[in-house]
C-alpha cells in the first residue's frame, strides 16, 4: 500500500500523520485519504479536482506530471509526498 | 599558504574547496534577504567561510523572542533597539574584519530590490514570508541571478537552489501563495533553532559550491528535512521546469517585481504589529521628529530608528529613517495608518 506523507502543518488546526492507503494512482491514493480527512480535499484540489497551485506532489522523489488528473502511477511501496512551501525563516 | 589565507586553512585543506575555491569565495558578492533565523546563520557561516562581500537587508529590529534562534543577536541589541541588519553587521565584523559587510535597514519590495541586487553573484533567502520570496524569484529571473530558497516552520525545513532559465524556479515548484491564514507560520506553529540551523547549513553548502565555481556540483534537489522526526528527503526537481509551463520563468510574468502583487502595509503575522509604508519615499529627520513627539509619550532614539511609546494607549511606534513604521499593539491596518498619520505625518 502506498504511503501518503504531508508537509507538517500543511493546514492550520489539522494534523495529518503519514497514512498507508489503497490506490494505483496518485488520484486514487488521495481520494482514500480524503475519506478520512475531508477538510483536506478542498485545500489540495480545486472543485474540478485539479491540484491547487500552492501545493505540489512528489512520488518517490519525482514531481507528478499530471497536475490535472493526478493519473501518475504509484506502486505498493511508493511514497506520495504532498508538499507545501514554508513561510517561516 | 599565504598569511591572509591562514584563517581559512581548515576549509582550504578540504579537497572539495582548495585554495583556488577559497580565492573565488573571497571574490564573491552575496545578498542575504532577511536577517532573522535563517539569515543570521547564513550570514555567520559565509562570514567565517570568507565570502568577500555580504550585503544584508532586513526591515526589522531585534526582539526578545528572536534570541532563541537568531544566532547573531543578544540582550544588549534589544536594550539599544538595534535594527537586525546593524546588530548583525557589528557581530560579523568582529568575526571577520577582512571581508566587507554592507548592512541595509530596508523593507525589501519591488522598489528596493533592484538596487540591492546590483553587483550581486548570489541571493540567499533568509526571509519569513512568501511575498518577498516571490519577489526575489521575479528579480532573480529578471537579472539571471541564482538564488537559494529556504523556509522553515516547527521542526521542518526546505531548501532548493534556483538557476534562472536553467532549473525550476519557485513558481515552477509552487504556482501560488497559500491563502492568508490557511497555513501555519512560525508565530502559530513555533520554530526550533536546530531546524533553522540545518536548513541554513544546507543552503550555505549550495552557496559555497556555487561561489567557489563549482555549480555543476549543486544537485537540482528540493531538500526536505525534519529534525524532530530525523528525516531528510531529497526531491528531484531537474525536470520540474520543463513540465511546469511556469508563468514566471517561461511566460515572463513578473507580478511581484512589477508591484502588481505585494502590499504596502503589512500585518506582521501573530506579532500584534503592522508595518506601515511611508506615503512618500524619502529620508526622515529622526532627531527632529523626536523633539516633536516628546509630548506624546516616551521617545528613544538611535542612529537608525525612533521608538515612541504612547502615554495613554498601549501602542508602541518604531519609525525608521526611510519613513517606515512598525506599530505594535494592533493588527488592524486602519488603526495603524491612523496612528501613522497622527504622529509621523501623511
Ligand atoms: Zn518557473
Amino acid at each position: 500500500m502506498p504511503r501518503v506523507v504531508f508537509t507538517p502543518n500543511l493546514l492550520r488546526h489539522l494534523d495529518c500523520p503519514p497514512t498507508r492507503t489503497e490506490g494505483n494512482s496518485v488520484r486514487e491514493a488521495l481520494e482514500a485519504v480524503f475519506v478520512q480527512h475531508h477538510q483536506l480535499r478542498g485545500y489540495i484540489v480545486d472543485d474540478q479536482s485539479h491540484l491547487r497551485q500552492h501545493v505540489n506532489i512528489f512520488v518517490d522523489g519525482q514531481p507528478v506530471y499530471d497536475r490535472e488528473h493526478l493519473s501518475d502511477a504509484v506502486g505498493a511501496d511508493s511514497e506520495i509526498y504532498v508538499m507545501q512551501a514554508l513561510s517561516g525563516g | 599558504m599565504s598569511s591572509e589565507l591562514e584563517r581559512y586553512s581548515r576549509q582550504i585543506r578540504f579537497s572539495g574547496l582548495s585554495e583556488e575555491g577559497q580565492r573565488k569565495l573571497l571574490n564573491s558578492r552575496v545578498l542575504i534577504c532577511g536577517c532573522g533565523a535563517l539569515g543570521t546563520v547564513l550570514a555567520e557561516t559565509l562570514t567565517r567561510a570568507g565570502v568577500g562581500y555580504l550585503r544584508i537587508a532586513d526591515r526589522d529590529f531585534v526582539e526578545l523572542s528572536n534570541l532563541q534562534r537568531q544566532v547573531l543577536f543578544d540582550e544588549e541589541d534589544i536594550a539599544s533597539h538595534q535594527p537586525k541588519a546593524i546588530a548583525a553587521a557589528e557581530k560579523l565584523r568582529r568575526i571577520n574584519s577582512e571581508i566587507t559587510i554592507d548592512p541595509h535597514v530596508v523593507d525589501i519590495d519591488h522598489t528596493t530590490i533592484r538596487p540591492l541586487m546590483e553587483g550581486i553573484d548570489l541571493v540567499l533567502d533568509g526571509t519569513d514570508n512568501f511575498e518577498i520570496r516571490f519577489l526575489i524569484n521575479d528579480a532573480c529571473l529578471e537579472t539571471g541571478t541564482p538564488w537559494v530558497y529556504a523556509g522553515v516552520i516547527g521542526s521542518h525545513g526546505q531548501t532548493m537552489p534556483i538557476f534562472p532559465h536553467e532549473s525550476a524556479c519557485l513558481r515552477c515548484l509552487i504556482g501560488e501563495i497559500p491563502d492568508a491564514g490557511s497555513a501555519e507560520t512560525c508565530e502559530t506553529a513555533g520554530v526550533l533553532g536546530p531546524a533553522v540551523n540545518v536548513v541554513s547549513s544546507l543552503s550555505a553548502v549550495t552557496a559555497l559550491k556555487l561561489l567557489s565555481g563549482q555549480k555543476e556540483l549543486v544537485p537540482l534537489k528540493l531538500m526536505i528535512v525534519d529534525v524532530w522526526e530525523g528525516s531528510l528527503r531529497s526531491m528531484d526537481v531537474s525536470s520540474l521546469r520543463d513540465q511546469s509551463s511556469c508563468p514566471a520563468c517561461q511566460g515572463g510574468e513578473r507580478l511581484w517585481l512589477s508591484g502588481e502583487r505585494g502590499s504596502q502595509s503589512t500585518v506582521l503575522c501573530g506579532r500584534n504589529s503592522v508595518q506601515v509604508a511611508p506615503p512618500h519615499k524619502g529620508e526622515l529627520n529622526l532627531p527632529e521628529l523626536a523633539e516633536r513627539l516628546r509630548t506624546a509619550g516616551e521617545v528613544s532614539l538611535n542612529r537608525y530608528l525612533l521608538r515612541l511609546t504612547l502615554r495613554d494607549e498601549e501602542f508602541e511606534i518604531t519609525v525608521f529613517r526611510d519613513g517606515r513604521a512598525i506599530i505594535r499593539g494592533t493588527d488592524e491596518l486602519a488603526t495603524a495608518r491612523t496612528l501613522y498619520s497622527r504622529y509621523i505625518g501623511s
